[in-house]
């Protein structure tokens, strides 16, 4: 590459950067919807600005890139690699069967004590977890107990992605202010849980502010209140707004685009990727737990996925033709939609009846 | 849901076209916008943006190139619509923090940065008893998430040079304001002629041109953040950078001779050592601070 001359360096610092473009500009500079005319103006005020050129870089960054984050080496603790977890766990499970089926062994006091045997291995608080169950159903038919033990496993699944129970974030973040508040971070999820839309873990850390704040039942003027009265932790304030949205799911999060897309990320919200639904539909709103999935829209489109939005089949609610824009099922049974008029439809059978409120 | 909260302004001037067809495309009554609030809007965007000779068709070109919905929910938003914050926060609250992310690289900082953004959304902000948004800001240019990018770009870019500024010891700054550092006793006069003829070959350059030598000589930016921000391919980039600096090189020379020099001493001037020039560095590095509007309107093609 051919050097410029110092001379021109320093001339090029000289000049004067003169107003700066505001976020409105640089944004639709980096988004290349300025006219030429326009244009220019920008790159003439940046080639001038260091300021502004750092701004336009940062624009330019695409904001899945990857975190410049040290990862722990994995290498050095071999004991904590997930292959050895899950062999754990799996040996673990094996010898409850195992136990549960020579049968006499059920009844042995130390019968819950032989899971937390291995429990010394990696994921204690899985294995321990596990391990209590059988305690609750010593007594039960080995069927139950199998049922039991296979319940073990799930705690498995849920591990990875502790995400907290009633009020996690729907596609149109759900819940009216004063009904859902951002849930504490609970120790163990329970089994069902409503793992509603998009989320960040960050928001984890806001949560015991969140908690601090007033009743739900009077957030709307204790937030009004509270921004009037005194200067408070505003991201508080709108935890509590943001009906709990912002649980974290690790693996799965959903989101609605401003285009009517239904989007989807498996990584924590690094990427996203549009889920192809239905054409011609705008879709408003979304709303999943686990792999359950529900995602609405203009004139009244509501569809329904039970595989993680693999696939889709459309939910005729009778009389439903207006905008759907929002969407609530705190679990996989109960949940209820709502229209642009602020009709209201419930269901509790997992949508296959609908009851207009 | 409760009806929406109607935002009073004033009738939009007899000049403005007919923005009906526009508030219906922006689904602006969604987010609690009456017709007239929504013609007021674009009106003051328009103004901002349009020469005030624009005719009502040219407007409404202007207006129709907006996003409209998202100016919608973002006004709806400003204003307070309960709607179109749950709209908004289920659009973007997961892209805003990871377009933090990406603009700190680290966790905490675009946290606190991307909270920070959310109080001045919400109009945390009260004067006189009202709440300010800064969601009254967004004019529809541009895509909201790149509005929401750029203004959490410019606050971590001003955090960070402000704290630049707090550690330098030979500078003083005041709030906005920074004054330069006291120039160095120059080592051997400079030949105006060089600064002249520099200065000459640069403003002759398009602005574009410009933009790639100081993002690529000063700031440091390799051709793929360059071509990125010009959203071409870094090859034309590195083209691009190879023809300038030899066009600006001749232009130099060319401009040195005609001033009177000989070809010999201009290739020694531009060879010179700028460290023995009296450049006063504080002065050059003088940035003014963010003014007022900056777009200059261009007069009626």
């Amino acid at each position: 590459m051919t050097e410029v001359p110092r001379i021109v360096r320093e001339r090029l610092q000289a000049q004067a950067a003169g107003e700066h473009p505001d976020a409105n500009l640089l944004s639709a500079f980096a988004e290349h919807r300025l006219a030429d005319a326009e244009r220019v103006q920008v790159l003439e005020h940046l080639s001038r600005c260091a300021q502004c050129r750092e701004v336009a870089s940062l624009l330019a960054r695409p904001a899945e890139e990857p975190q410049t984050v040290i990862r722990p080496q994995r290498v050095e603790r071999w004991w904590k690699s997930p292959v050895v977890h899950w062999s754990a766990l799996l040996t673990a499970a094996v010898v409850v069967l195992i136990a549960v089926i020579l049968g006499p062994h059920r009844r042995r006091p130390g019968y819950s004590a032989s899971a937390p045997a291995t429990a010394s291995r990696p994921e204690p608080a899985v294995v321990s977890q596990a391990a209590q169950e059988p305690t609750s159903a010593p007594s039960q038919q080995p069927p139950a107990a199998k049922t039991e033990v296979r319940k073990k496993a799930e705690p498995k699944t849920v591990q990875p992605a502790p995400a907290p129970t009633a009020g996690m974030l729907g596609g149109v973040v759900a819940a009216r202010p004063p009904r859902v508040q951002a849930p504490p971070a609970p120790p163990t999820p329970p089994p069902q849980e409503s793992a509603r839309t998009a989320g960040t873990m960050q928001d984890r850390a806001a949560m015991p502010a969140a908690k601090a704040a007033p009743a739900p039942s009077a957030a709307n003027e204790a937030l009004d209140v509270t921004a009037a009265g005194a200067p408070q932790r505003e991201n508080a304030l709108l935890m509590q707004r943001a009906p709990s949205a912002m649980r974290v799911s690790r693996s799965m999060r959903w989101s609605v685009s401003d285009s009517g897309s239904v989007q989807r990320s498996s990584d924590s919200g690094r990427t996203w990727k549009d889920v192809a639904i239905a054409e011609g539909v705008s879709f408003r709103a979304v709303s999943a737990v686990g792999e359950q999935v529900w995602a609405g829209g203009s004139g009244g489109a509501l569809y329904h996925s039970a595989d993680g939005g693999e696939h889709w089949s459309p939910v005729p609610i009778p009389g439903l033709s207006r905008d759907v824009i929002r969407i609530e099922f705190p679990d996989p049974a109960h949940g209820a939609v709502t229209i642009s008029t602020g009709e209201t439809w419930r269901t509790s059978d997992g949508g296959r009846s609908w009851q207009r409120e | 849901m409760s009806g929406p909260a109607p935002i009073h302004g004033r009738a939009p001037a007899a000049s403005e076209p007919d923005v009906s067809a526009l508030y219906r495309a922006g689904s602006a009554a969604e987010y609690g916008l009456l017709q007239q609030d929504f013609a007021r809007i674009l009106a003051e965007i328009g103004a901002k943006y349009l020469p005030s000779a624009a005719s009502p068709r040219e407007r409404l070109e202007f207006y129709r190139g907006l996003r409209l919905e998202e100016l919608a929910l973002a006004r709806g938003c400003a204003a307070g619509n309960e709607y179109a914050w749950e709209v908004f926060l289920t659009r973007y609250r997961e892209k805003l923090y990871d377009a933090a992310r990406a603009i700190t690289r680290e966790d905490t900082t675009s946290r606190e940065l991307a909270d920070s953004l959310y109080a001045d959304l919400y109009g945390a902000d009260l004067r006189d008893g009202v709440r300010r948004s800064k969601l009254n800001y967004y004019t529809g240019r541009g895509s909201l998430e790149g509005w929401l990018r750029a203004t959490m770009a410019q606050e971590y870019v001003n955090r960070y040079r402000r704290q630049q500024r707090l550690v330098s010891l030979e500078e003083k700054t005041g709030d906005g304001v920074q004054f330069a550092a006291p120039a160095a006793e120059p080592a051997q006069a400079a030949d105006p002629r060089l600064v002249e003829t520099t200065d000459a070959a640069l403003a002759a350059l398009p602005a574009e041109e410009r933009f790639i030598l100081a993002s690529y000589y000063l700031d440091g930016c390799t051709l793929a953040e360059i071509a990125r921000t010009l959203g071409v391919h870094e090859s034309t980039i590195s083209r691009k950078l190879e023809k300038i600096a030899r066009a600006l090189r001749l232009r130099i020379m060319d401009g040195l001779v005609q001033r009177g020099m000989s070809r010999r001493q201009a290739e020694e001037a531009l060879e010179t050592d700028v460290r023995d020039l009296p450049v006063d560095v504080g002065a050059r590095l003088a940035q003014k601070t963010a003014g007022t509007t900056f777009l200059k309107k261009e007069p009626d093609s």
